[in-house]
């Protein structure tokens, strides 16, 4: 009984961390226009695996937010941000 | 690396250019603008199907030295080159085409060619412009424009930019030949648009967005 009680709390616990959705942080050369990067946005909008997007012409900075379970691969996001007129920097995300 | 020093130095210390922003926009994106002074009005529309190259569809109206002239054509807008920098983005842009020039309700084909440089940070732009159009019959047009710009403030991505600026226009074959035109820009998302009065009292309205 304890064992089980034991699997049920660990599960209660392991899952929704293993679903929780992980933000992406996305540095990007060039970004100093809002008129300009209206297609960073637009693009990554347009994902079904992306619930929100935030972009900073100050820090320079994509922040993507993932749906639960989902993930964009680094090499889409390097492909959105060049078809949109820009470099990236580096790609990170939270652990 | 010192060559591109020097091409960023020369496009923000001389930069002119219209108020043509974007010849080419981001992949996929449809571009609608329009410049409308007394004596010429310009009107895009593009779509870029490329990250660097677009078609563009437009009508100018010019107001010649002995009557109107219009034009309507195709063109083809190329990103020639482009620097992403830390805090700055700067680009060059050729385009051309041709069509069918107006004048004195006579038609005729015509020829245009030109090119764009901008550079920019959030703080200052700067850019120019010159482009000629050839018709088979009728005057040509050549036109050569200048713009300096400075921001009051660092706008952030969601909120409204605006800029004060200072464009030159010269074509030696309109009415007007050459237009000093203050003005101011606002922006807000893939909307833009601006309004000013030149020296002369001439008034401008320019308005731009893409989807």
């Amino acid at each position: 009984m304890k064992l089980k009680e034991l699997v049920f709390v660990s599960l209660l616990i392991v899952v929704p961390t293993m679903a929780q959705a992980k933000p992406i942080t996305v540095q990007v050369k060039g970004m100093v226009c809002a008129f300009c990067a209206q297609g960073i946005e637009k693009k990554f909008k347009a994902l079904s695996e992306i619930a929100s997007v935030n972009v900073s012409l100050e820090t320079k900075l994509v922040k993507l937010d993932t749906k639960e379970g989902k993930d964009v691969p680094d090499d889409q996001i390097k492909k959105i941000i060049t078809e949109a007129g820009y470099e990236v920097v580096k790609v990170e995300r939270a652990q | 690396m010192g060559f591109r020093r020097w091409i960023l130095v020369l496009l923000t210390g001389f930069a002119a250019h219209s108020a043509q922003a974007h010849p080419v926009t981001y992949q996929g994106a449809t571009g609608v603008m329009t410049w409308n002074q007394p004596f010429m009005s310009d009107h895009w529309i593009t779509y870029s199907f490329r990250r660097d190259m677009a078609i563009a569809g437009r009508f100018m109206r010019m107001e010649m030295q002995d009557g109107q002239q219009n034009y309507s054509g195709l063109q083809l807008n190329y990103l020639l080159k482009r620097w992403n920098g830390d805090d700055y983005q700067a680009n060059i842009y050729v385009y051309g085409g041709g069509g069918v020039a107006t004048f004195d309700e006579q038609n005729s084909g015509a020829y245009f060619g030109g090119f764009e440089a901008d550079a920019e940070d959030r703080k200052f732009f700067s850019l120019i412009k010159a482009e000629y159009m050839k018709p088979t019959a009728g005057d040509d047009f050549g036109h050569v424009e200048g713009r300096l710009g400075v921001a009051p403030y660092e706008a952030e991505y969601n909120e409204i930019a605006s800029w004060f600026m200072v464009q030159a226009q010269w074509h030696p074959t309109l009415e007007k030949k050459f237009v000093v035109t203050p003005l101011a820009r606002l922006f807000y998302k893939s909307f833009l648009f601006e309004t000013g009065v030149s020296l002369e009292g001439d008034w401008m309205m320019n308005f731009m967005f893409h989807f």
